[in-house]
């Protein structure tokens, strides 16, 4: 479902989001009916919030979960990255309970649907329907081959048995996809997708449970879903029946590096906050901006932002341009980023004092953020289970790809580069240990040796990552099978981290080299690129050192300056809906 | 990994020399004896999981210089069921 046009960076990318931002408003007008006032309100009712789901149907955010043959806009998945991140860093229960959970879901229907499962639920998004992803059962977590929900044979088609719990939007969703047991035979051809039209559902075979209160996302409606001989037409099943897993594991590729990049919105809210908490406030004497501790912490998650920006980017960038290597990259995201988003999130929570522990207030938004972005670390693919999936990949890559193949191409990292259409026809269960973006590391840091005198921290951090990738390539060429399955040790854990890390210095050296030429001069300057090196944490379970002085100061100016121009702190600088500080 | 059949790769691997490799490479994943493994039983039964499975494919790739479908092990998940489709790839030695 591939269509022979590519669409332009220069006119589409900042186009779309700019539109959201400015429909959306300023969210800290508390004249704003969609700010942070109203959605603090929602939040300790434990409801979504209902106005900003009206502005968003207004907006027509479904159209960009649904590919143009089908009547949407999803082109491009950086762009809805994008997109997404203006809602997240407003309201992540918008951003989850309306958006991501319908996107999910469909991407399912993408790429193994059929052409009339394709329509039906493009219709339903272009109408602003709800379709939610069922594949959760609290027994078995992310042991997909444990599920016990079932769909086998009967008269007339299928008969569903089984209960999934914590669902988004289970109960006012109109169409669920569902992953179901259809061979009770073991193996992984005994699953299959299913999509539910609620319509279909004869009375008296399914009820819903409880909803599920939580801690974080407390709007978000999580439900649960029983049925008992309930007949389901044959035609439900996405795809051919048996490839459940399959699919599954192609489609988490999009879902997991897309997710968890919407994520990064938050720690933009959360560090416009704290920056704007801090100055106004006089500690000691002196604004506690002044501090240099204050001022350290500040730029270190600057950087961190930067940091998950870069590797987020270049993974998305991959979904369209290597889809043969995501199925490694998109585990690395998710590892990557969602641990060092949480951490900047605790790390300005520190700074914040009592006033991140306060649910209201000028700052009340910091404490939903903070316990919004817990399900980095948990949702849609926990960490560790990101890890298991690498760890069987380790002695092939070892073989395969480490001891160096073709690096990956310009156009992976050259942010004006076009990119083809989101290749669902071509994702791939795995990569079998060949990915190019390892090999990048070292030959962008030897064709750029301009770097090394630049900032002592980029030859620092660069020699170690290539040494380490030596170190890895003989490691894990030996690793005994036993160590790559859930019985691993917590030292072969860690062999995933540092290989990671790999991943995430190639992509930030050479999203620097081949944009250095971009008109915005801070992504020329490779002052950020030693940031972002200096903040990977190359050592499992330590905190990455602080930045050198020159570099806290350069990410505490960029920062100051994004902050009082108004414009987003990632990599490419957005207009936001807030005016200028200064002018106000 | 000492039996004299790993020593061996590519087509020069007659069919027993590879039901052999086969059967001592998954044992090792399993930390069982390969005695015990039944080439008419799907290896799921000896707990062999889906992702492993994927790299076992690619181990018998690199073994025997062919290429086959990475979830080959899915579709054929036996021994001698994966035998027949390596077969299909290229002739074993006799």
């Amino acid at each position: 479902m591939t269509s022979p046009t590519t669409t332009s960076a220069a006119t589409a990318l900042p186009h779309r989001a700019d539109a959201v931002e400015q429909h959306l408003g300023d969210p800290r007008d508390p004249a704003n009916p969609l700010g942070f006032r109203q959605i603090l309100a929602a939040d300790e009712r434990a409801e979504m919030f209902a106005d900003g789901e009206r502005a968003l149907d207004a907006y027509g955010l479904g159209a960009e979960f649904v590919p143009p043959e089908y009547g949407g806009r999803l082109t491009r998945l950086d762009e809805l990255v994008e997109i997404m991140r203006s809602v997240y860093r407003r309201d992540p229960c918008l951003g989850l309970g309306y958006g991501a959970s319908s996107f999910i879901a469909a991407v399912n229907i993408w790429t193994a649907g059929s052409e009339e499962q394709r329509r039906h639920v493009a219709g339903l998004l272009l109408d602003h329907r709800k379709v939610s992803v069922a594949y959760h059962e609290l027994a078995h977590g992310n042991d997909m081959i444990g599920t016990e929900f079932e769909a086998m044979p009967g008269p007339g088609g299928l008969v569903l048995n089984g209960r999934k719990e914590v669902v988004t939007n289970l109960q006012r969703s109109d169409a669920v996809v569902m992953f179901a047991r259809t061979d009770r035979g073991p193996g992984s051809r005994s699953h299959s997708q299913l999509l539910v039209d609620k319509d279909r559902i004869p009375a008296g075979r399914m009820r819903y449970l409880p909803r599920f209160a939580s801690s974080g996302m407390r709007g978000v409606q999580l439900g649960g879903i029983e049925f008992h001989d309930c007949p389901l037409p044959a035609d439900s099943v996405v795809g051919r029946p048996g490839h459940g897993l399959e699919t599954a594991l192609k489609c988490f590729q999009i879902t997991r590096t897309t997710l968890v990049a919407m994520f990064q919105g938050m720690l933009d809210t959360g560090l416009r906050t704290t920056l704007r908490h801090l100055s106004t406030r006089t500690l000691y004497g002196r604004p506690a901006t002044e501090l240099p501790e204050v001022r350290s912490v500040l730029a270190g998650v600057h950087a961190d932002l930067l940091l998950c920006d870069a590797f987020a980017t270049v993974g998305t960038r991959a979904l369209h341009l290597l889809p043969a290597e995501t199925p490694l990259y998109a585990q690395a995201v998710k590892y990557f980023i969602s641990r060092v988003l949480m951490d900047a999130m605790h790390r300005l929570s520190t700074l914040l004092g009592a006033h991140f522990y306060i649910r209201e207030g000028e700052h009340a938004i910091f404490q939903k953020l903070l316990r919004d972005i817990q399900p980095a670390g948990f949702g849609h693919a926990a960490r560790a289970a990101c890890q298991m999936s690498l760890l069987p990949q380790l002695p092939l890559l070892a073989r395969r790809s480490w001891p160096g193949v073709e690096p990956a191409p310009a156009d992976l990292f050259r942010l004006d580069a076009d990119l083809p259409p989101v290749p669902f026809d071509r994702l791939t269960v795995t990569a079998g240990g060949r990915e190019s973006l390892s090999s990048s590391l070292a030959a962008g840091l030897d064709a750029a040796p301009e770097l090394a005198t630049a900032h002592p921290v980029i030859a620092k951090v660069g020699a170690h990552l290539r040494d380490d990738l030596r170190r890895l390539t003989a490691e894990c060429a030996t690793l005994p099978p036993v160590e790559l399955s859930v019985a691993a040790g917590s030292a072969s854990y860690d062999l995933t981290h540092r290989y990671v890390n790999v991943l995430v210095g190639a992509a930030c050296v050479e999203l620097w080299r081949h944009n250095r030429d971009h008109p915005d001069p801070f992504l020329a300057d490779p002052a950020w690129l030693a940031a972002v090196l200096a903040r990977i944490p190359l050592h499992p379970g330590v905190q990455p050192p602080r930045l050198p002085h020159d570099l806290d100061r350069r990410l505490y100016g960029e920062l100051i300056e994004r902050y009082e121009s108004a414009t987003s702190l990632g990599l490419v600088r957005r207009r936001l809906a807030e005016p200028h500080p200064k002018e106000k | 990994m000492s039996s004299s059949a790993i020593e061996k790769s590519g087509p020069d691997l007659s069919a027993d020399e590879l039901t052999l490799w086969l059967r001592e490479r998954i044992a090792a994943h399993l930390a069982m004896s390969p005695d015990a493994i039944d080439v008419d039983e799907p290896l799921t039964t000896y707990g062999l999981d889906s992702i492993y499975a994927l790299t076992v494919v690619a181990e018998i790739e690199d073994h025997l210089g062919l290429s086959l479908e990475p979830t080959v092990m899915w579709d054929r998940p036996t021994v001698s069921g994966l035998l027949e489709a390596i077969a299909a790839e290229r002739p074993l030695a006799a």
